[in-house]
């Protein structure tokens, strides 16, 4: 059962630590800088896991899952921490969902990649002396894949400009919806947002299913 | 109140609790027509959640996640010198520095397996500046050794301590002098001739875009 939290202190704490972790960084601090951002990733590995897993349901093995999970985790423990440009948590998780889309992309080439070459070097009359062709194609698809990547890379940057999604989206909710995204992103409890809102708990998850279905609407306006 | 909206609803729930609620799971439950909606609303929810504010057991739980140690300590390496990393993973793919050379040159259309390989053994022996050689050739590293570009990234400069120029005792005037004098003459001889560079040597010695 859900209790009532504090609010306030589910809505700042991992503000606290981006901002510490932005003081660190400023200040040349690359051993503090790295504690914070690996508090971040701790706090948010269920985020990203849950991210790696609707993104890529439809196209990746379990397998592959687990490999794009690693990669995104590993490009956000080792490059986001340098080419973060944002201030609030918002603008963290707007870049992590980005980076994840990335990873499985990353992912599934890789895989058609390895499957392609592993069917080449089956082929009858294939042997290890082919490794160095076909080391050229994995090398070319890899070039491929960095032509692209920079392009990508170009458009995550001019994400991170513009204005946080939810101050521009969720003010553009009924009420009622607003008032159920705002008080479950503030942590509250189902309990206790029936209590403040005079609902019933089906009208609660109700209303959360219509809030993220207008959203998920808004979110492809936003991205495009 | 459809599926949907139940699970969404118990999925913030437990979200919201701290009790790290499976988004693979909620799926499953999803009858099979409405999971496209559902991993829509989960993602949603995703993108506008809060950092749920664990408690301790539940943040030691999470920390010690094989996913997130596994790439925390691959992050930790890929922040070691490529002279550390390049035979760590040619270890992993079986490989000796000549079998690397001699597919690297089949990569580029080159035949000088022998110089190749002992570029190799320099990255290896960090007795070359990693700066200097070609995205190219740590392209084709990566796909030779069966790994991410970003773990043959050169990585940052290796910074040597600094050193005095001078540090003189006593009576060192006269050696002073004798070494200036060197210095300076050498300064003013032309550059001894040397055999231009070969595409070999500029994929290893021409900087990241050659």
């Amino acid at each position: 059962m859900a209790t009532p939290r504090d609010s306030s202190h589910v809505a700042r704490h991992d503000e606290e630590k981006l901002r510490r972790f932005l003081a660190a960084r400023r200040a040349g601090d690359g051993t503090g800088a790295r504690r914070w951002w690996e508090e971040l990733l701790t706090d948010n590995f269920d985020r990203v896991h849950g991210m790696v897993v609707v993104e890529s349901r439809l196209r990746l093995s379990h397998d592959e899952q687990q490999d794009a999970l690693q990669r995104a985790l590993i490009k956000l423990a080792n490059n986001m921490i340098e080419t973060f440009h944002g201030s609030s948590m918002g603008e963290w998780v707007e870049s992590t969902r980005t980076l994840v889309k990335f990873a499985c992309i990353d992912t599934q080439r890789r895989a058609q990649t390895i499957s392609r070459r592993e069917r080449s070097l089956d082929a009858p009359g294939r042997d290890e002396q082919d490794a160095g062709r076909y080391d050229a194609d994995v090398y070319a698809a890899i070039e491929k894949d960095r032509r692209e990547r920079e392009d990508d890379e170009h458009d995550a940057e001019r994400l991170g400009e513009r204005q946080a999604f939810l101050d521009w989206a969720v003010p553009q909710l009924s009420p009622k919806l607003r008032a159920v995204v705002e008080l479950d992103r503030a942590g509250v409890a189902v309990e206790e947002i029936q209590e403040r809102l005079g609902v019933s708990r089906d009208v609660v998850y109700q209303s959360r299913s219509r809030a993220a279905t207008q959203l998920a609407k808004l979110l492809k306006e936003y991205g495009s | 109140m459809t599926a949907i909206e139940q699970l969404l609803g118990e999925f913030i729930d437990a979200w919201n609790a701290g009790r790290r609620p499976d988004v693979g799971a909620y799926l499953e439950r999803a009858p099979a027509g409405d999971r496209d909606e559902l991993a829509t609303q989960l993602d949603t929810w995703l993108q506008i959640a809060p950092t749920p504010a664990y408690d301790d057991v539940t943040r030691r739980a999470i920390a010690a996640e094989p996913a997130l140690r596994a790439a925390l300590d691959a992050a930790a390496a890929m922040r070691s010198p490529l002279a550390v990393r390049l035979p760590t993973l040619r270890a992993r793919a079986g490989l000796a520095v000549r079998d690397v050379a001699r597919r690297l040159v089949a990569v580029f259309g080159l035949d000088d397996e022998q110089r190749a390989a002992d570029y190799l053994a320099r990255i290896e022996r960090d007795e070359l500046d990693t700066s200097r050689v070609s995205r190219r050739v740590l392209d084709a590293l990566a796909a030779i050794l069966g790994a991410d570009r970003d773990q043959l990234a050169p990585g940052p400069p290796a910074f040597s301590g600094g050193q005095a120029f001078f540090r003189a005792e006593e009576d060192a005037d006269q050696w002073i002098a004798e070494d200036i004098d060197a210095l300076s003459r050498a300064a003013l001889a032309p550059a001894p001739a040397s055999a231009p560079m070969d595409e070999l040597d500029r994929l290893f010695l021409g900087g990241p875009d050659a």
